[in-house]
């Protein structure tokens, strides 16, 4: 599935930040402004046509991102270029047609959808709020082609389903219909499939990449399962207290992951194979609090490979190590030489 | 006397709703020696936490066992002394809430790790003393033995000893679940239930907690029945699998048998529709229909309305259970014919 960051640049993210300011209220002029640094300071780029998986553990940034990117949150500096015009200052009418453009697929199919709406209100609304088709039956036709594309099928037998009518599965699919019937340039998924059962979440995914094909629609896939990130995704970032650790094409970053961060998570994932030899990498620790970040890299009091006076000094810039693997490691160039493995314990 | 910690066998659990029956679970068997771990997998609503539950008689109000249902635990039919004929209805058994003995081998034999630990610790008393009500429920201990008990435990756990007298709320997730832990093993039960015990967790986490439980059950010989959805955990810590779809037990064997020498086409299904991190990318795939309603299930083989194998004796019969090699059970009409045929996770 190479080939898809050839295209055209589709949104362009800068330097994005988003801090949360914890003094709000009555705390407002209590001290020291104290700030949660969700997002800070990514930058990446989509293509046309192309899946980016957006990986970490919780609390990593991952869906502050994704909120960024549709503009539920404004970010607290950079930029979110959508088609060349900056996402923050767009107003009105064309923050409405932004609005359009960009579509949101969330995880719990089960809240995300109105109770007392009918599947084709659901995914009527939208085409109302935003004065697409001209006729009721236009509307309708609109609605059953998403539905029929989402993989209901005979769509007209779910049009005056409600919700608790549907299966999770379905449920998925409606929200994924309501999400494509706009004919988006791009879509964010937080985390869609964590709450389906293996045999649906595999179609549901399928569901996903088949679209894609068909309509050459970029996603951010969010996630924290790696081995879903490695089925949909064309590249892959993984995301450390609100930066981007490491992202490149995904079966780089899964196989020849060079950020030790990286390296501990993929050595955590389960493997379905009982002839599977597991290699633990481990990390010390848990995730520091995002307010009370450490100096220097992030990952530094966790890491098994951080020195004293430069990791705990300096914080590593994202660097390119091979065309299209960025990592933000100070010791990246040694890493990709040889691989540390003394530190790998087999169990 | 057989040298089984445990023996299942023929364990049904109905529960009677308002005009009818959920038939949960129907005939299970599954036997567990000591220190043996079983990965118990399926998706949700196909009975596996019901019959782990069912084990320490751990059911909702309106659930009944068949009579002849039987779970043996070290010679002992748990059964007999937990349950009562129910009078309401015919070849039922009602389970007896507060039956001292039942009770006594709850927690003291039989632990649990519960899914959401998260939710499972009481928010206003400290992580301490709740593990050390538990202790004291079972045994006469000084404050202070108990207390040490507390300690070494933390320690085992990897929890620092100073957060004893925390509350739930200043724990991590992570640490809630191996307090949780510290907690299942307080009593040095013989065997834990553990249910999705790292399904809320991160995988840095959950991999640690995982290394944590296959140590500690090594340790002390502990058996394990691994309650999932996830396969890629039985895989990796489970020598034996059973897999359940809708209320039956399909397929049973050593975790090596079901992922390399698949026998029942749900297992096939399921195995295909999971994605790894290892190997070449390989479209998955899903899994037509949904589960049946286990209110009303299908008559004959209940995966049969969505087995790509199905031929019409599977929509009539209930499918026997065939031993395709010692130890290796399928419950499938074709299990012969299919075993060899059908690829697993490879």
């Amino acid at each position: 599935m190479a080939g898809y960051t050839d295209g055209k640049v589709v949104v362009k993210v800068r330097k994005l930040k988003k801090y949360f300011d914890l003094h709000v209220g009555m705390f407002k002029f209590s001290g020291e402004p104290l700030y949660v640094k969700a997002v800070d300071g990514i930058s990446f780029d989509l293509h046309e046509g192309e899946i980016i998986g957006l990986v970490g553990e919780s609390g990593c940034g991952k869906s502050t991102t994704g909120r960024l990117l549709t503009r539920l949150e404004d970010p607290t500096s950079g930029t979110v270029l959508f088609e060349g015009r900056d996402i923050a200052k767009l107003s009105g009418k064309e923050l409405k047609s932004y609005r359009r453009h960009v579509q949101m697929i969330f995880q719990d199919p089960y809240e995300s959808l109105n109770p007392r709406f009918t599947v084709q209100k659901t995914i009527m609304e939208p085409l109302i709020i935003h004065g697409i088709g001209e006729t009721y039956d236009e509307r309708v036709e609109m609605v059953i082609k998403a539905l029929e594309d989402a993989g209901l099928r005979p769509a007209e037998e779910y049009l005056s389903r409600y919700p608790h009518q549907m299966s999770g599965g379905q449920r998925q699919r409606v929200a994924i219909a309501r999400a494509m019937v706009l004919r988006p340039k791009f879509i964010v998924a937080d985390e869609p499939v964590s709450m389906l059962d293996v045999s649906i979440r595999a179609g549901v995914m399928n569901l996903m990449l088949d679209l894609r094909e068909k309509y050459k629609i970029p996603y951010i896939f969010i996630t924290h399962d790696i081995a879903v990130a490695r089925y949909m995704s064309d590249r892959i970032a993984v995301m450390y207290l609100g930066k981007i650790v490491e992202i490149g094409e995904t079966d780089e970053v899964i196989f020849n992951h060079v950020h030790p961060y990286t390296r501990a998570l993929i050595s955590a994932v389960p493997v379905p194979d009982p002839d599977h030899k597991h290699g633990r990498v481990e990390i010390k620790g848990e995730i520091p609090s995002p307010i009370n970040l450490p100096k220097g890299c992030r990952f530094w009091p966790r890491c098994p490979y951080a020195q004293k006076g430069i990791c705990d000094k300096k914080e590593p810039p994202l660097k390119e190590i091979s065309p299209g693997h960025f990592v933000a490691c100070h010791f990246a160039e040694k890493f990709m030489e040889e691989e540390p493995t003394e530190k790998t314990v087999e169990v | 006397m057989d040298d089984n910690l445990l023996t299942v066998k023929n364990l049904s659990v109905h529960y009677k709703i308002r005009n009818g029956w959920v038939y949960a679970v129907d005939g299970v068997n599954f036997t567990l020696k000591r220190g043996e771990t079983m990965g118990l997998v399926g998706e949700s609503g196909c009975g596996k936490t019901t019959t782990g539950y069912a084990v320490t008689q751990l059911l909702a109000d309106n659930a009944y066992l068949k009579s002849n249902s039987k779970v043996v635990f070290d010679g002992t039919d748990l059964i007999k002394i937990g349950t009562y004929p129910s009078k309401q209805y015919k070849g039922y058994r009602k389970i007896d809430e507060y039956n001292p003995k039942m009770r006594s081998y709850r927690w003291k034999r039989i632990s649990m790790i519960f899914q959401g630990a998260m939710n499972a610790f009481n928010p206003v008393y400290t992580v301490g003393d709740q593990i050390k009500e538990a202790i004291l429920q079972h045994e006469d201990l000084t404050e202070e033995e108990v207390r040490k008990r507390i300690e070494m435990l933390f320690d085992l756990v990897g929890i620092p000893k100073d957060r004893i007298d925390n509350y739930p709320h200043e724990y991590s997730g992570g640490m809630k679940q191996r307090a949780m832990i510290a907690m299942s093993l307080a009593l040095s039960p013989d065997l834990i239930i553990a249910d999705e015990p790292t399904t809320a967790l991160d995988v840095v986490t959950q991999d640690r907690i995982l290394g944590k439980i296959s140590e500690l059950q090594r340790r002390e010989n502990v058996a394990m029945i691994l309650i999932t959805h996830d396969v890629s955990v039985v895989a990796e810590m489970a020598e034996k699998m059973a897999v359940m779809y809708a209320g039956h037990l399909v397929e049973k064997g050593t975790a090596r048998e079901i992922f390399k020498e698949t026998a029942h086409p749900y297992t096939e299904a399921l195995l295909k529709a999971f994605p790894s991190i290892k190997g070449e990318k390989k479209r998955l795939r899903s899994i037509p229909g949904s589960p049946p309603d286990l209110a009303n299930p299908p008559k004959g083989c209940r995966f049969a309305p969505r087995c790509p194998y199905a031929k019409d004796i599977c929509l009539e019969k209930e499918p026997p259970v065939v031993e395709i090699s010692p130890g290796h059970l399928s419950k499938c009409h074709f299990a012969e014919e299919l075993y060899g045929e059908l690829s697993g996770g490879e």
